[in-house]
């Protein structure tokens, strides 16, 4: 499997950065080879024995860019949108963003609503009612997460590394065929046959 | 259509009667050389105000069309029949037309409407026409026209006929090796021997034009090669003005048209074959500035070496030398014009040398560099072995036939031949190097682990062999681990790395026309953008909404020196490489300066690095960011563009056209 690219959505200060770097921190300790970046991070799932790396971009949640991240969406097959539990505000700001990736995506995209700082839980505001049902409209999963403890993240980036898999296996995109025509395709032949003299070459001997 | 530029009179408003004639008998002149048409397509002045541009100092000339009255017009449409007249054509590509003269000796180049040219069968035109000239008239143009291409700058064909030169001069430096060892005794006599050849070439054109139009036989040769000492004139007006002193005699002389030119010319080879001093000047210097820069092999410092000693010359010696010496330099890549196609090249150094000393700065970098070091040399061992050579002939090949007439499509499917290639070659040989690599990392791990264990053994003799054995298993599992983690790490490299050999080999020779190309696609994109650009140029950290934690109090000035840097990259993999530089920059900065704690603040996100990414961009000097942003998406992966560095061009564009979206 090649790699999937999952995008990060939400309001600024929502905590995107920190769901990024605490399930960057679980695993990953190998600082040596690649220079990880905290807003791009690319990571092996494995999911059924197989395997399936994410490489998932953070995004600007300021609305001076938002008019912008579009460009950010490009080619992605996953997204997920985090919101606060302690702010209404974040969660009703998620629909404009469901809004825009159906007029940017043309196809459809795998999808994860993230409720954000669980452990905070006496300042909740936003109701698990609320959240779910509109995951369920829009085809999305819900999850109730929190980037200082850990909880449930690796659950959810496991669960959309399975998703991802599916949809990706589901969709899969035809061939080139145009690829046939050129006269590079020559040479894998010329090596093949090369392949065979030898060959015929050594029954002879 | 094939193409000439005629020199008329600078500053001249008017063509007089005397000029058409000229004209009419140049055209005769021209016609009879071969079966070639010929057509005046530019003409085009330079206003008073200008004064201070350098006038692009060629016999080539340049009247403004637009300026002209009708009847003017017309007087010339009749001088040649069919005019085609291009009004909207840029500085630039009059100099590339001028140096297609140069190259080919004043023939050759095609034009479609508008402005935009087909340079894609240039490439294999020339091969054809270079066989039609070997006729001595073009010989001629191509020294008089050729003198100036040095001074050419940020311009695709100087690129090209400078390899063409570098090529020739290698020939020569084998050709002065073999000569040292008679050091003392034939020493001057081989430089010049090729010399006569060209001379020749000269005479003959004399009596050529002389045969051709024998009415006004003396009219044409002198006016003919008038132009070329126009060229001198104006030359000498730029210097300052005791050198115009000395030099003056001999110009006025010119300027009266008394002396025959062909003596003139002649008077200035015989001084230059007379004069000793000149002669050992040049010999050291082709021997040791020479010889060093063809160690480097670099362009630009070749470049420069001439530059330099050209200064030199110029205090020591009288203009006639220097421009013989010129012709010298320059006859080489006459020579291979007539001979030879360009074969592949390499990239030259600097850009990578300076990668290097200013990655090299970072640790992690470090270790990275020299993995990348070590498995390009696996692949490039590979990819240029026989089995493969074939394929990149054939690649190379099929490259040179696609045209440019749509570069978006054929940027496409130069992409995707890439890819194809790329496929086939990590499908091949990518489990071989990396089993290769690994084991040699392997290797040099345990040397390293077995010293160490050495020492601790001799410590832990007395103690006991147990914890040592302990100790063993342990750095085994680790190694193990790390090894299986480094594999995957390796291959995504390893795709890296094969587009960029690809794009070096492959690439390089066309490079600079297909940017040249882009430049000139998204020229009004790039103009609206630099107005925007200026208006921010101004503001400070704060107008772009920088949190104070992340304000530098030096401004940001590594990133915005090695974003700076862009504009000495050529290929589109060095382009993406600068983003990931200017990033690191950028971090390292926030780390060192600003009150900021990682542990406490949390990490940079995307909603603090945007802003400050934009920020560098209004400081950056570069004018022609629109067109380099078109021309990295057309050559990045399109598909899979999921690496790091497609993450920063995103960025790259979000800031262009944040910027370009701002309104005042």
């Amino acid at each position: 499997m090649k790699k999937q690219k999952v995008v990060l959505l939400g309001k600024g200060r929502v905590g995107k950065t920190s769901i990024f770097k605490r399930f960057l921190q679980n695993e990953f300790h190998d600082n040596e080879v690649t220079t990880i970046q905290p807003q791009y991070l690319e990571k092996q799932v494995k999911v059924n024995t197989e395997k399936v790396t994410l490489s998932i971009w953070d995004t600007a949640g300021q609305e001076r860019f938002r008019g912008l991240n579009p460009l950010f969406y490009r080619n992605s097959k996953a997204a997920i949108m985090v919101y606060d539990i302690t702010d209404q505000e974040s969660l009703d700001s998620l629909e404009d963003w469901l809004a825009e990736l159906k007029n940017q995506v043309g196809h459809k995209i795998v999808l994860m609503i993230v409720g954000n700082k669980s452990d905070l839980k006496k300042k909740r505001q936003v109701s698990i009612e609320d959240a779910e049902n509109l995951a369920k409209k829009v085809g999305a999963q819900h999850f109730c997460v929190s980037a200082k403890t850990g909880e449930n993240i690796d659950e959810m980036f496991h669960e959309l590394a399975k998703r991802v898999m599916k949809f990706v296996k589901e969709n899969k995109t035809p061939l080139n065929t145009t690829k046939s025509r050129r006269n590079f395709a020559l040479v894998n032949e010329d090596v093949e046959t090369k392949k065979k003299k030898k060959k015929n070459n050594d029954g002879c001997c | 259509m094939d193409l000439i530029l005629f020199h008329l009179k600078k500053k001249k408003k008017r063509i007089t009667e005397q000029e058409t004639k000229l004209l009419r008998q140049y055209q005769e002149h021209l016609q009879s050389l071969g079966d070639l048409r010929f057509d005046v397509i530019k003409i085009q002045g330079f206003t008073k105000r200008k004064k201070k541009r350098k006038l692009i100092l060629t016999p080539v000339g340049i009247v403004d069309f637009q300026e002209k009255s009708v009847t003017e017009k017309n007087d010339l449409k009749k001088i040649f029949g069919d005019l085609r007249i291009y009004t909207s054509i840029d500085k630039i590509s009059i100099r590339e037309s001028i140096l297609t003269i140069s190259f080919l000796g004043g023939i050759l180049f095609k034009y479609e409407s508008d402005g935009n040219c087909d340079l894609g069968e240039l490439g294999n035109e020339i091969s054809d026409r270079c066989q039609k000239l070997s006729q001595p008239g073009t010989l001629k143009n191509v020294l008089n026209y050729s003198k100036d291409f040095t001074n050419f700058t940020n311009y695709g064909f100087e690129s090209k006929l400078l390899d063409l030169f570098e090529n020739e001069i290698e020939k020569n430096m084998v050709h002065l090796t073999e000569k040292e060892s008679k050091k003392l005794d034939g020493l001057g006599t081989f430089v010049f021997d090729d010399l006569d050849e060209t001379l020749g070439g000269f005479e003959k054109v004399e009596t050529h034009s002389s045969l051709s139009n024998s009415d006004s036989s003396s009219d044409g040769s002198d006016r003919t090669l008038k132009i070329s000492h126009n060229f001198n004139q104006v030359k000498t007006k730029a210097r300052p003005k005791k050198r115009n002193l000395q030099s003056s005699p001999n110009l006025r002389e010119k300027r009266k048209g008394n002396i025959n030119s062909q003596n003139v010319l002649n008077s200035g080879w015989e001084t230059i074959n007379n004069n000793e001093n000149f002669k050992r000047e040049y010999q050291s210097f082709e021997k040791k500035s020479f010889h060093k820069s063809l160690m480097v092999k670099n362009r630009v410092q070749a470049l420069l070496y001439q530059k330099r000693i050209n200064k030199k010359l110029r205090k020591q010696t009288s203009k006639n030398e220097v421009f013989g010496f010129k012709n010298l330099l320059l006859k080489s890549a006459i020579n291979v014009a007539f001979q030879t196609t360009p074969p592949l090249l390499r990239r030259s150094k600097t850009v990578s040398e300076m990668k290097l000393k200013s990655i090299g700065k970072h640790k992690i970098l470090k270790q990275n560099q020299n993995i990348h070091q070590k498995l390009k040399f696996a692949v490039e061992s590979k990819i240029f072995s026989k089995n493969e050579s074939d394929a990149l002939k054939k690649i190379s090949n099929y490259i040179s036939k696609m045209s440019m007439g749509n570069i978006q499509e054929y940027a496409k499917e130069l992409r995707e031949v890439f890819e194809e290639f790329r496929d086939y070659i990590t499908n091949k040989y990518s489990e071989i190097i990396l089993e290769n690599y690994c084991k040699e990392n392997e290797n040099e791990k345990g040397n390293e682990n077995e010293k160490g264990n050495e020492k601790e053994k001799g410590n832990e003799k007395e103690k006991g062999n147990e914890k040592g054995n302990e100790n063993k298993n342990t750095e085994k599992k680790k190694r193990k681990k790390k090894n299986s983690h480094k594999k995957e790490v390796l291959l995504y490299q390893l795709e890296r790395i094969i587009n960029e050999i690809l794009e070096e080999h492959i690439m390089t020779k066309n490079i600079n026309e297909i940017y040249f190309y882009f430049k000139r696609l998204y020229k009004k994109q790039d103009n609206t953008f630099n107005q925007k650009k200026k208006k921010i140029i101004l503001k400070s950290q704060s107008d772009f909404a920088i949190p104070k934690k992340f304000q530098s109090t030096s401004y940001f000035q590594s990133a915005i020196n090695t974003m700076n840097q862009m504009s000495l990259t050529k290929l589109p993999s060095d382009g993406i490489n600068i983003f990931i530089r200017v990033a690191q920059n950028i971090y390292n900065t926030v780390k060192n300066e600003c009150n900021y704690n990682a542990n406490v603040d949390g990490q940079i996100t995307a909603d603090d690095f945007i802003p400050i990414f934009v920020y560098i961009i209004s400081k950056v000097k570069l004018k022609n960011l629109m067109s380099k942003k078109e021309f990295l998406i057309a050559f990045s992966d399109s598909g899979d563009s999921k690496n790091e560095a497609a993450y920063y061009l995103t960025t790259f564009e979000i800031a262009l056209e944040y910027i370009s979206s701002l309104e005042f």
